[in-house]
């Protein structure tokens, strides 16, 4: 396998992805493979994402309207598709946003306890 | 949107591959890693597919939904509509119907194309008496074979229940100029013609024995009434032949020699025409 230091690797939560691929094109409009790289480098290449899985969340986010696309050309000069937020998907962001701190809250608190039962 | 797709992810391994050239890999060694991370290249291809045949079913669906819903509206308009198109459904059958019989399907036999009519016409009629036929055939150079017959009509009494039926009368040779087999027993030949009455024999069209008789096989060798004659069925000619007549479906097949028992008169013997 590959030399650099090995981290535990968790799978992604159904939907998550589609949630995730909003969140980096907050930033500006990217091309599919700088979304991987992005969505790879901002969670410490903990979260196992295969690359292929990306596109058909994009296919899906576009059927939405959640995003757009838009010819560009890339940093090496390739023309290439980019994937912009359009404004219905950036309001989907905020709300998805808030009901993820809901679920994670919710899910931490009920781990917590567990552990504090285990430590006593 | 999908037409991309394979571009797209063709180009998303090669960024990935050039990617890890940078990163020191020999070019060689650089692309199946480059694989590995993107995944089942088969499986994203079908997902994302998925993602829009659903949502073609569901405009599909809402199309749908909606054209009914207007033309519960307007049910004239949906009445004339409708009576438009089927009646140029039922005019584009009809013209179908008749083209599929004359031109697209000619007649099922060896070869249609060496078969040709000869026909003698007086007076606005058809005049070709029998004689004319024995002529013609005896002198004749041109053709393998020369075939005739007759259709008429006739009462045929299978089992105590006597109703009419179309019979082709036909010479000896007739099934053996069409070149063709019985799909049972056997066919009626020259060599049974023996002068007048002398070939009581029946032979069933294809449709007439699986309608009438119900595809049994036993019918070959019974004897029925025809006229309040005995007539021997011997055989059933091959599904689809019913001589070369389009629009005359005979139910069975007699010699001409015994058109006297058939028709209660014969012209076998009446003048020639020329």
């Amino acid at each position: 396998m590959s030399t650099k230091q090995q981290k535990e690797r968790v799978d992604l939560l159904q939907g998550t992805l589609d949630l995730l691929i909003l969140r980096t094109l907050v930033r500006g409009p990217a091309h599919g493979h700088a979304i991987a790289k992005a969505i790879e480098f901002k969670s410490d290449e903990v979260l196992h994402v295969e690359q292929g899985s990306l596109y058909p969340a994009l296919h899906r986010l576009i059927k939405r309207k959640w995003i757009s696309v838009e010819e560009g050309t890339s940093e090496n000069h390739r023309r290439a598709k980019f994937y912009r937020l359009t404004a219905q998907g950036r309001r989907r962001l905020t709300v998805e946003t808030s009901k993820w701190d809901k679920l994670a809250g919710a899910i931490a608190r009920i781990l917590g306890r567990v552990e504090q039962e285990g430590q006593s | 949107m999908l037409e991309d797709l394979d571009k797209d992810i063709r180009e998303h391994i090669e960024a990935e591959t050039l990617e890890n050239i940078e990163r020191g890999m020999s070019p060689e060694e650089a692309r199946s890693p480059a694989l590995r991370k993107f995944g089942n290249v088969t499986r994203v291809k079908e997902e994302t597919r998925e993602v829009w045949t659903f949502l073609w079913l569901e405009l599909l669906r809402e199309d749908v939904r909606f054209s009914f819903r207007m033309m519960r509206k307007s049910p004239s308009v949906t009445a004339i509509a409708v009576g438009t198109v089927a009646l140029a459904i039922g005019a584009n059958a009809v013209v179908f119907s008749v083209l599929n019989a004359t031109i697209l399907r000619p007649l099922d036999v060896p070869h249609p194309e060496s078969l040709y009519t000869i026909e003698h016409w007086r007076d606005k009629s058809l005049a070709l008496s029998y004689p004319d036929y024995l002529d013609l055939r005896d002198h004749n150079h041109s053709f393998d074979g020369l075939a005739a017959y007759n259709g008429t009509q006739a009462g045929l009494d299978t089992s105590g229940h006597p109703a009419r039926a179309f019979v082709d009368e036909v010479t000896g040779d007739y099934f053996d100029v069409f070149g063709i087999q019985p799909h049972l027993g056997r066919f009626i030949h020259a060599s049974d013609e023996h002068g007048p009455n002398s070939a009581p024999y029946i032979v069933l069209n294809y449709a007439y024995w699986h309608n009438h008789f119900q595809d049994d096989r036993g019918v070959i060798g019974r004897t029925v009434q025809l006229n309040k004659h005995p007539f021997t069925i011997v055989g059933v000619a091959p599904p689809g032949f019913h001589g070369p007549v389009l629009f005359f479906i005979q139910d069975f097949f007699v010699p001409i020699v015994n058109q006297e028992q058939v028709e209660g008169q014969n012209s076998l013997s009446k003048s020639r025409s020329a």
